[in-house]
């Protein structure tokens, strides 16, 4: 059995789709039970109260609709659904800026390849102020990402790390494919297998504006909020 | 090719305290809030009480005045104070800059001169760059030094100096030697002001507002301040401190604070989301800078996003407050935008254009 942390990552990565077999880690989470009797060891429910509608999202990626009904939809769940969103952004938010870190990359190093008019496109300006952009969202996204893992609890922290991981994610793409023009959106090509994960991971787990309403509730007293501090009743609050 | 590398600043130990007592202090201080307070908010008295609470120079050594902490305890500070709106404009560049330079360069002499009176709020600096023809192009500058009987003087002008007409002393980035490399013939100055040969005459802002000023030299005394021929990289090797600080994003926060609690929602949460990683990203370099590592590319992408933000925040309030800018109104939100809307152009311009930033940003990437 393996302890709590590993199990945790294993399921998500199961559930998350991460995994070519995600049915041993489910076993280990007791979640392949479900729909097998509780008196032969599984948790219970009918089986033919779940409904799966098969999907991806834009990146290809499995994305299936489940819908549970009847006695199964009330079954104690140890988590809730707003535990679930929290370790799901946090997650994406790594994900999205491991991969804009890689977008990066190919677009500073085919903008030093690609010639025209007789010299690199990155020797153009107007193409030079772009990429800086991009290194300037990703950068800013992936601090705050970095500070928002030291504190995986802190709703504030995950909620800002993913709304700017999920900001950044469309300026990063916009940039990436302008900058590599028409071979970038063809799929042969190594780009377009991040800058669609970007498009589908910024709104999976709630994209900015989710994360902005809640921020919007939590930080009312904005100052306190972004310091992680307590509002007194003896400061500045006007 | 070099992707900016940022690692998430630890917070000071302590610093909570710190902060509580910077917090409690500005509750019971008068003034009133504004934008862009630290250029625009000059109040002389304000800036010697924070000097007698230890709060000015507070990375400088005890031996100079100073209190010998950290540079992320002066953030927690200088963040409570820019959050605040306080009136930190007549100190700021002394405290920020001048006084971790003059340690870095300065003569003993100097530092004995300057650095305790600094930590006081008693000695405020203005910094004399740009000039009429220079500006981006600051290698450029005109201003010449001449050895006149074994002692310098100035010869030329300097423009957008703000606070000189308050200020006890100038930095200036003068030519020393002629020739046509133009990074190797510069120097910098330090000019005691009032002085015989300097004129001092303001450039008022949009508003009318007096921080700008003209500054002539005709012959002026000057001293030497670091090592001859040497000015270029000590005025760049101060970048980095200069372009990454909280006040890089926080010029604007007043308007913050009133759409966080006058219109909470998805508009006001953006703002909280976008300030809590520009604030890490700037602690981040600070962290950086503590450290002995050179930030120079993350502190320009920290000044290109942070008043980008500051601007955001114009329009953000305008959306959601629905008032007009009026510097003269009873109701603090149309005072405080009146304030943004005409300094937000200045935002993206001191300190390096967000053009000429982000041009080093490229280089950094190795694109340029």
């Amino acid at each position: 059995m393996p302890d709590d942390k590993e199990l945790l990552e294993e399921t998500a990565n199961a559930i998350l789709g991460l995994e070519d077999d995600p049915w041993p880690a489910l076993d280990e989470a007791g979640l392949t039970g479900v729909g097998v009797p509780e008196h032969a060891g599984g948790s219970g429910g009918d089986l033919a109260d779940v409904a799966v509608r098969p999907g991806t999202n834009v990146a290809g990626e499995s994305r299936d609709d489940v819908t549970v009904r009847g006695d199964l939809a009330s079954v104690e769940c140890p988590v809730s659904a707003g535990d679930v969103m929290l370790r799901g952004a946090l997650f994406r938010a790594v994900q999205l800026t491991g991969a804009m870190r890689r977008v990066l990359e190919l677009a500073v190093r085919y903008a030093g390849e690609r010639e025209q008019f007789g010299r690199p496109v990155g020797r153009f300006q107007a193409v030079q102020q772009q990429l800086a952009e991009l290194a300037g969202e990703v950068a800013v996204a992936d601090v705050a990402v970095r500070a928002a893992l030291r504190t995986p609890d802190d709703e504030v922290a995950v909620a800002a790390a993913k709304l700017n991981a999920s900001r950044a994610a469309g300026v990063v793409a916009d940039v990436a494919h302008q900058v590599h023009g028409a071979i970038g959106v063809t799929s042969e090509h190594p780009l377009g297998a991040l800058t669609t994960r970007l498009w589908a991971w910024r709104d999976e787990f709630g994209g900015e504006t989710h994360w902005a309403r809640r921020l919007g509730e939590l930080g009312r007293v904005p100052w306190e909020t972004v310091t992680r501090t307590d509002a007194s009743p003896d400061t500045v609050t006007w | 090719m070099a992707l900016p590398e940022l690692e998430p600043g630890v917070p000071p130990p302590d610093g909570g305290r710190l902060r509580e007592d910077v917090r409690r202090f500005l509750a019971a201080a008068e003034f009133e809030p504004r934008c862009d307070s630290w250029l625009t908010g000059a109040d002389p008295d304000f800036s010697r009480e924070l000097g007698a609470r230890g709060w000015l120079g507070m990375t400088l050594p005890v031996e100079y005045g100073g209190r010998g902490r950290s540079a992320l305890e002066r953030f927690v500070v200088i963040e409570e104070l820019l959050a605040a709106g306080a009136p930190v404009g007549a100190h700021w560049i002394a405290d920020r800059q001048m006084g971790p330079s003059i340690l870095a360069h300065g003569t003993e002499e100097q530092k004995r001169a300057f650095l305790p009176a600094i930590a006081r709020g008693e000695c405020f600096f203005a910094i004399g760059m740009s000039e009429p023809d220079s500006g981006s192009d600051l290698a450029s500058v005109r201003t010449r030094a001449e050895r006149v009987d074994g002692a310098w003087r100035l010869t030329g002008t300097k423009v957008w100096t703000s606070g000189a007409h308050i200020a006890h002393a100038m930095v200036v980035l003068a030519r020393s030697a002629p020739g046509p490399a133009r990074h190797e013939g510069l120097s910098q100055f330090i000019v005691r002001l009032p002085a015989e040969g300097v004129a001092v005459r303001p450039i008022p802002g949009l508003s009318g507002e007096h921080h700008f000023n003209e500054v002539v030299f005709d012959g002026a005394p000057a001293e030497l301040f670091g090592r001859e021929g040497d000015g270029w990289r000590q005025v760049t090797a101060e970048l980095a401190y200069e372009r990454s600080g909280p006040e890089r994003f926080l010029s604007t926060f007043a308007l913050v604070r009133l759409v966080c609690s006058l219109t909470p929602g998805a508009a006001s949460g953006r703002l909280v989301g976008r300030l809590w990683a520009l604030r890490q990203a700037s602690l981040a370099v600070a962290g950086a800078l503590e450290a002995g590592r050179d930030p120079t590319l993350e502190a320009a992408l920290v000044k290109d996003l942070g008043t980008r933000f500051e601007r955001e925040v114009i329009d953000v309030a305008r959306e959601q407050l629905g008032v007009e800018p009026d510097p003269a109104s009873p109701d603090l939100a149309a005072r405080l935008l009146a304030q943004a809307v005409v300094q937000a152009p200045g935002f993206t311009l001191r300190g390096g254009t967000n053009e000429i930033l982000r041009g080093i940003v490229a280089r950094g990437l190795g694109v340029r």
